[in-house]
């Protein structure tokens, strides 16, 4: 009965969603208070129908109903409670069936955005737009990915969830990642909705506070998905340019850039063609993303060609939404107003900056396609993977990193007068900074002082309109959420660099009672057993840390065997503070009870999220801000 | 800290001298950076180190005897090359059809130096 039910509540919010669409492009009504009024209500009941679509999926999988096929597919009754809750997204349609649920809530918010009823027209466009993008995604549910589709005769027992994904970071890591996602499609609808009605930078204003909103949830959401990759896929890695961390990656670039570029939209009425361009893309590479991850084209073309159905919808909606988007743009646009702009002044400098985030936009895009089309003209199988990524995106990010302190320090309008005075004492406390650094940790590289030095640089120029309010920049909403962004980035930076390039990483064969040496740090292997988990086999390792002789934690790495899979899951041991992570994963059994053990000495680490914990931080605030000061504007 | 270096190397020469298997401290690195470069075939998307299926731990073992044996890091990616072919290693190969793959980056920078201007002017 609940999945029937499930299926009729889906229908009810495809139809709404049309409704929607239709009720916007003044189908049943001319007159804006009625369309607003309509839109309202049937925006409110598609959310209302998705949140118990989600419900039913969820009583399903408590309720172990394996006679629907996606419960039976993704969970058992061993399951423990709270994944038996993350399993409904564990999947392909309840990901999907979620990714419309958060597209209609960020929907329903937008249409409870007092600021933005001041422009109706803008308003009623926009909101009409998102129930075409809900109303095409409902669709592709319904077509081909129905989470309520039954299996008859029911199996007395499910497959499971995917060992990788059962633990705590999965239930939160894919929603965040989603809102953020999803939550593009605001900008993106308020740029086309502009295009199609005022036709002037007035959206910029609006699009703000919703482009950092889920700015802030695709940091979040990424950020997440790393700390998750390193302690749980279990070698201590933290990012592997995967095809699928890249599909978030590139909208991350893409709305850091939109971010910026509607400072200058909104405040100085330029680049309007440029922003409204960077939401059309933005958007267009979360669907890229959303076709990447879900169509089975990573794993193989070929797979893709044997179940195309998936794949050639989410290409066609791709297609369809990006390139009208596309087409509307190039009619629509007005020509730039004829500006020229002083090479230092900040507008250029944030251009210049918003065009490096593009470039490592393109070149993420290009390395992650690249062995796609290969392999589809069938000039074979090559991998493109860290070793290319982490060099070519040193091209853009180098320059990019030092002039975002530049920019800083510039001014609006004009070339900023003595602009080398101001920045050369920063320049040089960096490199001093720098120096010491690298006396310090040892010298390793050239590319790792100009990796410390570039992000010191930023990490002081974000803090330095604290220090002294000198350096002409104005006092408003936007400088406590730049400093700590900045901060932020600048301490992540910190973080990549000296873990890259000072880390250790020691594989050792050891027996009970033997000590392995990792830089200062000794390791003792105490104990090996064995332990029962709810649905899994535990080998675990207790292994003592020291420090010149002085105890310092220990700790219990395992490698587990789940009831449903065969391959070993690694849960590592890790002991961290602010300053490294000491981090130990169980290899195998060699014999003669020896087991080969796998140690690493991670250098500030932790600061890789710290940075974006403190990026988000400052996003949120000017969320909060941001929302104050359009409201007084009215 | 050279004192503690130094202090590590003579901490791993001890146990090279015990277990003649292992190995010595430049060739970890080598084996560790090395290993990191391989994928593994039959897994998703993992290089050999992180890898717990067979194949890996196999490539794992026959990279360690190479180096052992003296061998530099080209001639294990020939070998490994020749073996499973390009796939195998994730830098790609610089060949006529990853021409533009390795252009990439200045080719983008330049076109977009050129939108910049436009935009700029």
């Amino acid at each position: 009965m609940i999945p029937e039910l499930g299926q009729v509540f889906l229908v009810a919010a495809l139809a709404s969603a049309l409704l929607q669409f239709l009720g916007g492009i003044g189908l049943f009504s001319r007159k804006n208070e009625n369309i607003e009024a309509f839109i309202e209500r049937i925006t409110m009941f598609q959310t209302f129908s998705l949140l118990i679509c989600f419900g039913l999926l969820t009583t399903a999988f408590l309720q172990d109903d394996f006679s629907v096929l996606y419960v039976a597919s993704n969970s058992n009754t061993a399951l423990p409670f709270a994944y038996k809750i993350a399993a409904v997204w564990g999947g392909h349609e309840g990901s999907l069936l979620l990714w419309v649920l958060i597209l209609s809530i960020w929907t329903f918010l937008l249409s409870k955005d007092r600021a933005l009823k001041s422009s109706p027209d803008l308003r009623i466009q926009s909101l009409s737009i998102l129930g075409l993008i809900s109303f095409g995604f409902l669709l592709f549910i319904l077509y081909t990915s129905n989470p309520f589709e039954r299996l008859l005769p029911s199996p007395i027992q499910g497959r499971g969830l995917n060992p990788l994904l059962q633990d705590p970071a999965l239930v939160i890591h894919p929603p965040t990642l989603y809102a953020g996602y999803v939550g593009l499609a605001v900008p993106f609808s308020l740029a086309v909705s502009s295009l199609l009605t005022v036709n002037n930078h007035q959206w910029a204003m609006h699009a703000r506070t919703w482009t950092v909103l889920s700015w802030v949830f695709l940091t979040g959401g990424i950020a997440l998905g790393s700390w998750w990759a390193y302690y749980e896929l279990g070698w201590g890695g933290w990012w592997f340019w995967d095809p699928v961390e890249n599909a978030s990656l590139m909208p991350w670039f893409l709305a850091t850039a939109l971010m910026h570029s509607l400072i200058v939209t909104e405040k100085r009425g330029i680049f309007n063609g440029f922003s409204t361009l960077l939401a059309i893309t933005a958007f267009s590479l979360s669907l890229l993303g959303t076709f990447l991850v879900r169509s089975g084209v990573l794993i193989s073309v070929h797979s893709f060609a044997s179940d195309p159905q998936r794949g050639l919808f989410i290409l066609g909606l791709l297609a369809f939404f990006s390139g009208s988007a596309l087409i509307i743009y190039s009619i629509k646009q007005k020509k730039n107003k004829q500006e020229k702009l002083h090479p230092l002044s900040r507008e250029s400098l944030l251009l210049l900056n918003n065009v490096f985030l593009c470039a490592s936009a393109g070149l993420v895009l290009i390395g992650t396609v690249y062995p796609l089309i290969l392999e589809m003209l069938d000039l074979g199988k090559i991998s493109v993977g860290p070793p290319y990524f982490n060099f070519v995106i040193l091209f853009p990010f180098i320059p990019l990193l030092f002039s975002i302190g530049v920019a800083v320090f510039s001014n609006w309008s004009n070339d900023s007068k003595n602009l080398i005075n101001k920045v050369s004492p920063i320049i040089l406390i960096a490199l001093m900074l720098g120096f010491a650094f690298t006396f310090i940790y040892g010298w390793d590289s050239l590319l790792t002082l100009i990796g410390v030095f570039l992000a010191l640089w930023t990490i002081l120029t974000g803090i330095s309109p604290l220090i002294k309010n000198r350096y002409s920049i104005n006092k408003s909403t936007n400088i406590i959420p730049m400093m700590l962004g900045h901060i932020g980035l600048g301490i992540m930076i910190l973080g990549i660099t000296v873990t890259s390039s000072y880390g250790i990483t020691f594989d050792d064969s050891m027996n009970i009672e033997q000590t392995s040496t990792v830089g200062d740090y000794e390791f003792k292997l105490t104990e090996i057993g064995k332990r029962n988990g709810p649905n899994y086999l535990a080998q675990y390792a207790s292994i003592e840390i020291s420090k010149d002789g002085q105890y310092v934690e220990t700790v219990y790495p395992e490698k587990r065997v789940y009831d449903t899979s065969s391959m070993p899951m690694t849960e590592a041991g890790i002991e961290a503070n602010l300053f490294r992570d000491l981090f130990i994963a169980v290899g195998e059994d060699i014999g003669g009870g020896s087991w080969s053990m796998h140690l690493q000495y991670k250098p500030l680490l932790r600061l890789i999220w710290y940075g974006p914990i403190i990026m988000i931080l400052g996003g949120l605030i000017r969320v909060f801000l941001g929302k104050k000061q359009t409201e007084r504007h009215q | 800290m050279i004192k503690k270096s130094v202090i590590c190397f003579f901490v791993l020469i001890c146990f090279s001298a015990i277990k003649a298997n292992e190995l010595n401290s430049n060739d970890q690195i080598r084996y560790q950076s090395l290993i990191q470069e391989v994928r593994c075939l039959v897994c998703q998307n993992q290089s050999v180190a992180e890898s717990n299926a067979e194949l890996a731990k196999d490539l794992r073992r026959e990279i360690k005897l190479q180096i052992q044996d003296g061998k530099s890091n080209s001639e294990i990616k020939k070998y490994l090359l020749d073996r499973y072919g390009e796939f195998i290693l994730y830098e790609p190969a610089f060949t006529q059809k990853t021409l533009f793959l390795w252009f990439s980056p200045i080719i983008l920078l330049l076109m977009f130096y050129g939108w910049f201007r436009k935009i700029g002017n």
